[in-house]
């Protein structure tokens, strides 16, 4: 693959000519004026010439901001990759960037007063206690790659979550926020400039120190350790370097996704080899590949009235560039901890326990359906609702119980379907990115002027859950559906929702706050009708998958294994993703993307003790329906009259539930 | 200028008289309706008509993005505005639901609680002033205040022309800002309250540029130096956090307007509302251009700090 002597010099090269040609015309079209002095504008400019000294705070500074925050973001994804040894590791999917985001909404909105001491340390104090977190949670498997990963994927959910459900309630006085949050670079002083060559300088001499022992790292681990390395702390030294340089990148310019990822990867994929090349090549490409983005927006912006922010154009653009690299990606070395790690001693009966669960759902819909607020004249008082209250209940508790309850089945059996499939802890249909199509069609018809009787959110959702599918069959269909590679297309698609989502919030449309409540889950537009479609869907499809437990149970020996056992591996696994699309799209249809209950439920069946094919996909829908019902009707009653929506709730108790799991395994 | 002001204080006593002769007799009659609204430009109106709302949406933000006029205490909060709370809603619907058509997906479901109507000022082909005043007759017509809806709009035009003679002096083009975070402002332009209002008291906007549906534009603040001689009017409230930043902010410290003191800040109010919202923002609008800036606001002054 990346035999032929190639050096990234060359994509460098196309990069810098790009860039330099942008930012020539953005110089001509917004400086025009000042044509002649651009030198001393950007040096000295004169204080009464406002021209001269907006192009003194803000173009030059930009630019430097830009490529310095693409090169931090870079080392910061290089550092992690290699200490990880997963090209999957990046800033973003260890959730260091949620936490720190998580941390200034906090502060903001709680203790203004500290934000005087500078974001920056809030938002590193966020990225460190996630990665703390991540770090608790992996401890136990001594820091092994990919359960790093898995438990940074689950905080970094867990922590946009809750973020989510703070933006919702606070929109007004956020909506500073949605723009840092979505990686505007607009400078107004030399202030971030200084802040960000300061500390990328101390994070490279640091990182130069350690080159040789994380260059050691190549080596299996074996080998590494018979040299005499702590493996332990020389991660946690990488992986603490990579946090402070993502943290300062964060607090100075907001939330920029792509790059720590994607640098990296094509540096390797356009041939630099050894540690020391990876580093130069992932910073020098970073650095261009986000001054190139930001150029570019900078010369789109004065044609339109809302703000095209940063970051997320970049992983608007990152995405396909992504999709593109991945069959030429190479993902070695890092076998997934196989799904037989992930569970407990097998249960002796498992039908008492599965009953047991099921009393515990029907015992939740009783609650879901009879207790809630009652209104009497003008007071709101917490009630059971008696007899003469059925119409309220049937009309306006069940059709969202129903809904709640279906969604959750729906989503728990595609999840087990996935894991089982690809023998790896961490599918789900969130990660695979179904859920992210889905979502990407809706809010496609939302944006565009489409408003034509016949496209309606469904067909939208369908479409986009099908062009997902396709893509992760084209990308993969090669490959013969290899676990990893899946997950990589995966995360490509839903970094698109990502980037998409972050331009809505940013471009402060109103419609913004029902987006918002969608993506989140809500099950507040569910009808008698609609639920009982649902419902009837969610059933067919679960009498559909049952009778696939053969390949279920040989699927996860492996390829080889099950073929030998006479299981046609490529026909089940298309079979298996065709049932996991349609339960994805019913499901994120009526109750969004945010499908945490997927990756959580099977874990949370196995964790119980489940592990036959079938007993795990019962045990993880009645798991999936029990979080869904309980999360509704928390978000339907904690804030009465306000409500949250189910996913949200779903992922804030369940995430708790799944993070202990993790712990004790 | 005496002469001037008065006339409103005439105008609300004519509110006055007419409300005290109409009311009486619909009490005779029957029960006022009961009225749910979500949109909160529709809440203002109809508090403004001197109906007591049985439900709206979300009362805090209310207070704090519109302010004026203030909800009863009575009115009940039925939580988000595009999620009004339909198991509260059902426990004794209201006579009728006003929403609009940004906050409502699937009427038809909430229809069987009660009857809904999409009342707006936006979602229409009429500019905003004419959409603004069709609204009010609308809800005036379907809560039976017609008089007190003319006296709205009586009153609203006196301060319309008030605010026109008050302003014709005033030649300096005007940015009409609301800050969303340190570094980029919402600007407004055309084709809403804040066009109406330039349009009607001569005053100029200095914002010529692209504005998005709801007329305003989301830009950096050094585009507002593209106008060095005009003045900038900031709506409040800020941000959380932003007043501290602006201190440092090199730019705005720079723009000509700041260093000139040609800077003012006008007290909250909802640039997509009602009438008496775009009454408040007339008067605001006539304290500020007609009167020299008072330099009281630290981000002002700070510039003479920063001087060296």
């Amino acid at each position: 693959m990346t035999l032929r002597r190639r050096s990234p010099a060359w994509f460098a090269l196309a990069l810098l000519l790009l860039a330099v040609g942008l930012a020539t015309a953005t110089l001509h079209t917004r400086f025009g004026d000042l044509a002649g002095v651009w030198w001393q504008s950007i040096v000295a400019p004169d204080d009464d010439q406002i021209r001269q000294i907006v192009m003194h705070y803000t173009f030059v500074p930009r630019l430097l901001v830009a490529l310095l925050g693409g090169a931090a973001l870079a080392l910061a994804g290089c550092l992690m990759q290699q200490v990880l040894r997963n090209p999957l590791a990046s800033p973003a999917t260890l959730g260091v960037t949620s936490g720190a985001q998580l941390a200034l909404v906090v502060a903001t909105l709680w203790a203004p007063s500290w934000m005087l001491a500078g974001r920056e340390w809030i938002a590193l104090a966020g990225g460190i206690v996630a990665m703390l977190l991540v770090f608790a949670l992996s401890w136990k498997r001594r820091l092994a790659p990919m359960v790093v990963v898995l438990s940074g994927m689950v905080v970094g959910l867990y922590f946009s979550a809750i973020n989510s459900a703070l933006l919702l309630f606070h929109q007004e006085s956020l909506s500073g926020l949605f723009i840092w949050g979505s990686g505007a670079l607009a400078q107004d002083s030399w202030h971030d400039t200084r802040f960000l060559l300061l500390r990328l300088g101390i994070v490279v001499v640091v990182a130069l120190l350690l080159l040789r022992p994380l260059a050691l790292l190549d080596l299996e681990e074996e080998g590494a350790k018979s040299l005499g390395i702590s493996l332990r702390k020389l991660r946690i030294a990488g992986l603490g370097l990579g946090i402070f340089m993502t943290a300062c990148v964060v607090s100075a310019i907001g939330l920029i996704g792509f790059i720590g990822l994607a640098s990296p990867a094509i540096a390797r994929l356009s041939g630099a080899r050894t540690l020391p090349q990876r580093l130069v090549w992932s910073m020098i490409l970073g650095a261009l590949l986000l001054a190139v983005t930001d150029l570019a927006v900078q010369q789109l912006s004065p044609f339109t009235a809302s703000l095209l922010p940063t970051g997320a154009m970049t992983a608007a653009l990152g995405a396909p560039l992504l999709l593109w690299l991945l069959p030429r990606l190479r993902v070695g070395g890092s076998r997934p901890t196989p799904s037989t790690g992930l569970t407990m001693p097998r249960l002796a009966r498992p039908h008492l326990r599965l009953w047991a669960l099921a009393g515990l759902t029907v015992a939740a819909c009783a609650l879901a359906l009879l207790v809630g607020f009652m209104l009497d004249s003008h007071t709101l008082y917490p009630s059971v609702a008696g007899t003469g209250d059925l119409s309220l209940i049937v009309d306006w508790r069940l059709s969202r119980v129903a809904t709640a309850a279906a969604a959750g089945l729906m989503l728990a059996i595609a999840g087990t379907l996935l894991q089982r499939m690809t023998g790896n802890p961490m599918a789900s249909p969130e990660v695979l990115g179904i859920s992210a199509g889905v979502a990407i069609g809706v809010i496609a018809l939302m944006l565009l002027p489409l408003g034509i009787a016949p496209l309606s959110g469904s067909v939208m959702g369908f479409s986009g859950a099908t062009v997902a599918l396709l893509v992760l069959i084209v990308c993969n269909r090669r490959s013969g559906f290899a676990p990893e590679r899946l997950l990589l297309t995966g995360i490509a698609i839903s970094s698109l929702l990502d980037a998409m989502r972050a331009i809505v919030l940013a471009s402060e449309d109103p419609r913004a706050q029902q987006l918002l409540s969608w993506l989140g889950g809500s099950t507040y537009y569910a009808s008698l009708t609609s639920s009982g479609w649902i419902v009837a869907i969610a059933l067919l499809l679960l009498a559909l998958t049952l009778p696939l437990q053969r390949w279920l149970t040989l699927l996860p020996l492996g390829a080889p294994t099950a073929k030998a056992l006479g299981v046609d591996v490529d026909r089940s696994r298309l079979v298996l993703l065709a049932l996991v699309a349609l339960l994805t799209v019913a499901a994120t249809l009526v109750i969004g993307p945010l499908s945490f209950v997927g990756l959580m439920a099977p874990h949370m069946a196995r964790l119980m003790g489940f592990h036959g094919a079938r007993h795990q996909m019962l045990g993880a829908g009645l798991l999936g329906m029990l979080v869904m019902v309980t999360a509704d009707w928390l978000g339907r009653n904690l804030f009465f009259p306000y409500q949250l929506p189910a996913g949200l709730i779903a992922a804030l108790i369940g995430g708790v539930y799944f993070m202990w799991g993790l712990r004790r395994l | 200028m005496p002469r001037v002001r008065s006339f409103p204080a005439l105008l609300a006593l004519a509110v006055a008289v007419l409300l005290g002769m109409s009311t009486a007799p619909a009490d005779a009659d029957s029960k006022p309706p009961r009225i749910a609204a979500a949109n909160w430009t529709v809440v203002e109106t109809l508090v403004a008509l001197g109906v007591e709302p049985y439900a709206v949406s979300d009362i805090p933000n209310y207070n704090a993005w519109v302010k004026a006029p203030a909800i009863p205490d009575s009115t009940l909060d039925m939580g988000l505005r595009n999620e009004p709370n339909l198991e509260l809603l059902a426990q004794d619907p209201p006579d009728l639901l006003l929403t609009s058509a940004l906050f409502s997906r699937d009427n038809a479901r909430l229809e069987r609680l009660m009857p809904v109507r999409m009342i707006d000022n936006f979602y229409t082909d009429r500019p905003y002033y004419e959409a603004t005043l069709a609204m009010t007759r609308e809800i005036a017509r379907l809560t039976g205040r017609q008089p007190q809806a003319e006296v709205l709009i009586a009153e609203t035009d006196a301060v319309l022309a008030h605010a026109a003679r008050a302003l014709r002096g005033a030649k300096t083009p005007l940015y009409l800002v609301q800050f969303s975070d340190a570094q980029h402002v919402r600007v407004f332009g055309q084709g809403n309250m804040v066009g109406t209002l330039f349009s009607r008291t001569g005053l100029t906007n200095a914002w010529t540029g692209p504005t998005n549906a709801w007329g305003y534009a989301s830009i950096p603040i050094d585009r507002l130096a593209e106008r060095p001689e005009a003045r900038i009017v900031v709506i409040k409230p800020y941000p959380r956090g932003v007043e501290e930043a602006l201190g440092d902010n090199q730019i705005w410290q720079h723009l000509p307007a700041v260093r000139a003191g040609r800077v003012s800040f006008i007290d909250p109010v909802w640039p997509y509302g009602g009438l008496i919202s775009l009454q408040r923002l007339a008067r605001s609008l006539v304290d500020v251009a007609t009167q020299p800036p008072t330099a009281d606001t630290s981000t002002v002054s700070s510039v003479e700090d920063q001087a060296p």
